[in-house]
């Protein structure tokens, strides 16, 4: 008798050992399926466009998927593709030049093109790095470009010039990350073709728009639009590349 | 209370496009693999102290343990050994080996190199930031199961999150253009094959033919905003393919060849296990006929 209400008291126990578990991963079960559809919700009405609930929620919304869930395809789903090519020009100069270039302003040649080639090669072949290193440049200048004019970080001009056209900006480090990384990327370009000497680059961002949809067959010029970010000092610790020298090969 | 039943089920008993995992691990290693091979040649100008990156995991860890997570972004080194081992974690899921751990390594280390640039990537990167968290829950490849089991049900919601991702980047994408006017007018595709960066010179000429502009602005919108609505019925595997050739489309013209692979995988993760099986029955027996015409 002892004996045997040994065992029916251990079977209790397992059994309501068993319970328990079952108990504890059904919890589980439904927390993940809650869990499953909160956070789709979530991130649907923080994708979907804006409305009164988004509004509301946009504090919680950029906390919670905003953060840990981002969700940004622009190429994908940009309501307004990009209608330009935008190019950087950099004009490295020597500190001699840009001695000169503080009273005369800045000169008209000497400037290169640094978008472009890497355009070129990845049209050439799609299974390379171009891409992103292309992609690096243009998107900080759509980036800098989609900032309003008047709240651009503006740098003090370290002298009035007489001649409007050398209206041009100076400071010893970009504050705005977008022009920092093209001028980083400038840097290298200068160290790549062998621009030892130059202590100083210009920035200059080129627009090159498509031609509008009605005017395609048109032989109307595309419209060009630049813009002069300012001169710099050379970051001459930065990475050697060996992009632009290959290209010139 | 007929429907709640069958979702638990569904959920519960066994674990679903076992095969549909296969292929996204496989076609994320390839991807992630790929990246690091293109890039690795200037790893250190991407990522490194005195490269274009500027970027931060603060913004997501917090000051104290981004600060430190940070760290990695100080010396050129560091930088390799996270291309390192994301490498690992590619090959583990390419070869389907420890997939778990290989997700997680992929996980951190893509994660690392996201926010130090996120000027270089794509929406493809994005996504696969998202499906690698979701891949956490999955059962690792060749994993054995009981019906049942708790893992299997985490399988199962890893692999809805997946799925109803997929539908909320399409119909999203779909919605943000729909507020765009040149999508509205079906003259986006010309506007965008116009920008060198994203176009080849032999599609600057064809997107001028109205034809060809206006079906393929058209067409990519309503391919996504029915996705979610087609995909549970027959014309699912139909509408499959022709997402494939939709992304074959952007690979080449667009050249996001990355993200153009990506989101192949993630419409092939959406055929079942079954589906697999009758495609494969029927493509063996089409074989047959085609290997063996004297028998016809």
């Amino acid at each position: 008798m002892r004996h045997i209400n040994g065992v029916s008291i251990s079977w209790k126990e397992g059994d309501r050992l068993k319970a328990v578990r079952v108990w504890i991963v059904n919890v589980v079960r439904i927390a993940t399926l809650l869990w499953l559809v909160t956070h789709f919700i979530l991130t649907m009405i923080y994708v979907y466009p804006d409305n009164t609930v988004k509004a509301q929620l946009q504090p919680f919304l950029d906390a919670t998927i905003g953060t840990y869930f981002s969700q940004g395809w622009a190429l994908f789903a940009n309501p307004e593709p990009d209608n330009a090519d935008v190019v950087l020009l950099v004009r490295p100069l020597s500190n001699d030049e840009y001695s000169i270039v503080q009273t005369k302003g800045l000169p008209s040649d000497g400037w290169y093109d640094i978008s472009s080639p890497l355009w070129t090669k990845l049209q050439h072949n799609r299974f390379s790095a171009y891409g992103k290193l292309s992609r690096a440049v243009s998107k900080a200048i759509y980036s800098y470009l989609a900032e309003p004019p008047d709240q651009r970080t503006i740098y003090a001009s370290f002298k009035e010039p007489k001649n409007q056209k050398a209206v041009y900006t100076y400071h010893d480090t970009p504050q705005d990350p977008q022009v920092q990384l093209m001028l980083t990327g400038a840097s290298a370009f200068c160290k790549d073709i062998g621009q030892n000497n130059a202590s100083y680059v210009a920035l200059m961002v080129r627009q090159i728009f498509s031609k509008p949809w009605s005017e395609r067959a048109t032989s109307k010029p595309q419209v060009v639009k630049s813009t002069l970010l300012g001169v710099y000092p050379v970051d001459k610790s930065v990475e050697n590349i060996h992009l632009y020298q290959i290209g010139e090969r | 209370m007929g429907i709640i039943r069958h979702v638990w089920r569904w959920l519960a008993n066994d674990p679903h496009q076992l095969i549909g995992v296969r292929i996204l691990q496989m076609s994320i290693g390839a991807i992630l693999l790929f990246q690091v091979a293109i890039t690795f040649p200037f790893a250190g100008y991407f990522w490194g102290p005195h490269g274009v990156g500027y970027g931060s995991t603060s913004s997501v860890l917090g000051p104290t343990l981004g600060d430190v997570v940070d760290h990695v972004y100080t010396a050129d080194a560091y930088i390799f050994c996270v291309l390192f081992i994301l490498s690992i974690g590619a090959l583990g899921l390419l070869f389907g080996y420890h997939t778990r751990i290989a997700t997680f390594l992929a996980l951190v280390t893509s994660f690392l190199l996201y926010n130090r640039l996120f000027e270089i990537t794509d929406g493809g990167d994005n996504i696969i930031q998202l499906v690698l968290i979701y891949m956490l829950f999955l059962l690792p490849h060749r994993a054995k199961f009981s019906s049942g089991q708790l893992r299997v049900w985490l399988h199962n919601i890893a692999v809805l999150a997946v799925i109803f991702q997929l539908m909320i980047v399409y119909t999203a994408s779909t919605f943000a253009k729909l507020g765009g006017s040149e999508w509205r007018q079906g003259i986006a595709m010309y506007t965008l094959s116009q920008v060198q960066l994203y176009s080849l010179p032999a599609a600057q000429a064809l997107f001028t033919i109205p034809l060809i502009v206006y079906v393929t602005s058209y067409v990519p919108l309503v391919y996504q905003l029915l996705f979610p609505v087609v995909i549970p019925t027959r014309f699912k595997l139909p509408w499959i393919v022709l997402g494939i050739f939709f992304h074959l489309g952007i690979a080449v013209l667009i050249g996001l060849v990355t993200f153009s692979t990506l989101m192949i995988a993630l419409e092939l993760f959406l055929i079942s296990d079954q589906e697999y099986a009758k495609i494969w029955n029927r493509g063996r027996l089409i074989w047959k006929a085609v290997a063996t015409p004297g028998h016809q």
